[in-house]
């Protein structure tokens, strides 16, 4: 091979090297921007109280901010979410929302309290209307939205261990208990009791996990990875992060089921309501779809619990039937985010169990790689819920037979996403 | 060819010990990793401060300015803790249900300021030591108005008692072997067992 022959593909191999350098090195110039490294960032910070369940995650407990220098978190500043907090407030606080259309039909207002806001169905459409919101009120601008929930506070506390916060010690055991005791007891209505509880406990599991060893480090990024994968810690930071950590919609195409469900008026329950989704489907010989979807909320409470749930499908289905086994408001068909959705207000009595019943038809969802049908469903976990239980049942058209299938049956305990498949000729 | 062949097989044998290396240093890793996780997840052990005053159960002791009585011990399904809880709208924020695997011991106590004035009181103080030796930290409290009043204000005010409900999350298969309000010096010991 001649000089003259051998500079393409010397210029080619270089061109190469440099796209697979660049490859591996933005994602990490994009981390280490998210984490401070090239300038400071600032974050909006949302606790979302998940013992009371809202679509995003929870009732938002709180919000702050928190700087990040160089990967080392400052400036932990918190404050409670009523209205009286926010000093650019000239409307008491009331956000103006677009949607979704579920949320402002059936309530028939577009007006809701900054605590309330989060009524979109995932953190990644709620985050930057709350980073809006929040400049508005406050004047303040963030880099991203990082939500915590309280179920990651305890596991939080797992890996760190105890800490000490106004000479009481702090436990996963008893942290949630402990925000509510003094949530209920703060005598001022900013709660400056409670901003100052979590704010010193924030601080505390910073110390904490700065002053860690290697070890207890790497268990922390382990807990956080899992956390995050459970939706218990959320993060909006566009551009600098890879998606999956912002709670989105993960509607890929074939069948898709999504239920998401606020507790309006029901309490800090929710840590004590168990829920069963159970997805029976028919395929049809042309691929259309007959679906039953069932939601059982066993309350373990000694009081209502009172929950408006929605239920995201593929476009174009059909709601061919509703039917409740308590006292229920609905069915509401609306559409959102290219998805149907199937929206009811129901109340599960104390010590009891409550279900909803939606039969729908579909679209053919189906693929086929030649002789070959292949059915799959994406269940998606809200944020904020511990585990749930799902009980899945597909059958197939005349004659088909199953060549392979995954997560298709009876009592599978989940605390994440499902992908149910089936491949059949 | 010899030497390439020696070569070759020398890489290998390098190779299989950095992976045998990895191995061994992943499975440690995570060894570590889980002893962590499962010793940061327990509650501290409880060590005894060398003063104490120790009583039984219903019986009362009095230490610097507080006299501190538990009267009954209780789980989170016993129909007077669920009637504390109702009455004063507390399972609203804190129900009696709790994580799985775990059990709530509820406490009965009378608490009274000893002097002619207020005394300070933290129902956080108040610790349950299980029969596996650890330090089980207060959830929640529960009191009548007044009572409530004062806990909130962390202040016992002179003459009447306090009658509160303070509630514990152990493990279901821990036991509460005594009570210990941890404020006063001597600390004051109420044995269960």
């Amino acid at each position: 091979m001649t000089s003259d022959s051998g500079r393409p593909v010397r210029y080619a191999t270089v061109v190469i090297i440099a796209l697979v350098l660049l490859s591996v090195l933005l994602p990490i110039a994009d981390a280490l921007s998210a984490l401070g490294y090239f300038h400071e960032k600032t974050y909006l910070l949302v606790l979302q109280d998940n013992t009371e369940l809202r679509n995003t995650g929870g009732f938002l407990a709180c919000v702050g901010t928190i700087d990040v220098q160089n990967g080392e978190p400052t400036n932990l500043n918190l404050h409670y979410t009523s209205n009286s907090t926010y000093a650019n407030s000239t409307n008491g606080g009331i956000i103006k929302i677009d949607g979704p259309q579920s949320f402002t039909d059936f309530y028939g207002t577009q007006l809701v309290h900054f605590r309330d806001m989060n009524v979109q169905y995932d953190f990644a459409t709620f985050a930057p209307l709350c980073a809006a919101a929040y400049k508005e009120l406050t004047g303040q601008t963030v880099d991203g939205v990082i939500s915590l929930d309280f179920s990651a506070l305890q596991e939080l506390l797992k890996t760190t261990g105890p800490v000490t916060v106004g000479n009481e010690v702090i436990t996963w055991r008893n942290v949630i208990d402990r925000v509510h005791y003094v949530s209920a007891t703060a005598t001022e209505a900013s709660k400056t009791d409670l901003t100052a509880f979590l704010t010193e406990l924030g601080n505390k599991l910073i110390a904490t996990v700065q002053a860690a060893d290697p070890v207890e480090k790497l268990l922390l990024l382990s807990t956080l990875q899992t956390l995050s994968q459970q939706q218990h810690l959320l993060i909006y930071a566009p551009g600098a992060l890879p998606s999956g950590y912002d709670g989105a919609i993960q509607n890929k195409g074939g069948d898709y089921l999504y239920v998401v469900d606020s507790n309006y008026g029901g309490g800090k329950a929710d840590l004590n309501v168990n829920r069963t989704i159970t997805y029976q489907t028919h395929i049809e010989d042309n691929g259309t779809q007959t679906s039953n979807l069932t939601i059982t909320y066993v309350n373990n409470c000694g009081w209502d619990y009172k929950v408006f749930t929605t239920a995201l499908v593929p476009n174009g289905a059909q709601l061919l039937d509703a039917r409740y086994s308590s006292q229920a408001l609905g069915p509401l068909v609306t559409a959102s985010d290219g998805l149907t959705t199937i929206s009811s207000w129901v109340v599960v009595a104390p010590h009891s169990a409550a279900n909803v019943t939606y039969t729908y038809t579909l679209p053919a969802t189906v693929g086929s790689a030649g002789v070959f049908g292949h059915y799959d469903l994406y269940v998606q976990k809200q944020a904020g819920i511990d585990h749930y239980t799902l009980n899945t049942d597909v059958t197939l058209p005349h004659g088909a037979q199953v060549i392979h299938e995954s997560n298709v049956g009876n009592g599978t305990v989940t605390s994440g996403d499902v992908q149910v498949e089936v491949i059949y000729r | 060819m010899k030497r390439r062949s020696k070569a070759i097989g020398t890489s290998a044998i390098i190779l299989i010990a950095v992976l045998l290396t990895a191995v061994v240093l992943f499975a440690t890793l995570q060894t570590d990793l889980t002893t962590e996780s499962a010793r940061n997840e327990q509650n501290p052990l409880y060590v005894q401060s060398q003063s104490i005053v120790q009583v039984r159960l219903g019986k009362s002791a009095t230490a610097n300015n507080v006299t501190f009585r538990v009267q009954n011990v209780m789980n989170g399904t016993d129909p007077e803790a669920r009637q504390v809880w109702a009455t004063y709208d507390t399972d609203h924020y804190a129900p009696l249900n709790p994580v799985q695997g775990s059990t709530y011991v509820i406490i009965n106590a009378t608490v009274a300021s000893a002097i002619n004035g207020t005394s300070p009181f933290r129902y956080s103080d108040v610790v349950c030591v299980g029969n596996d030796g650890r330090s089980y930290y207060a959830n929640y409290a529960v009191g009548n108005a007044s009572c409530s009043a004062s806990l909130a204000a962390e202040r016992l005010k002179p003459g009447g008692a306090c009658s509160v409900y303070v509630a514990f999350s152990v493990p279901d298969d821990v036991a509460p072997t005594k009570i210990v309000y941890t404020a006063s010096n001597p600390a004051i010991s109420v044995d269960l067992v």
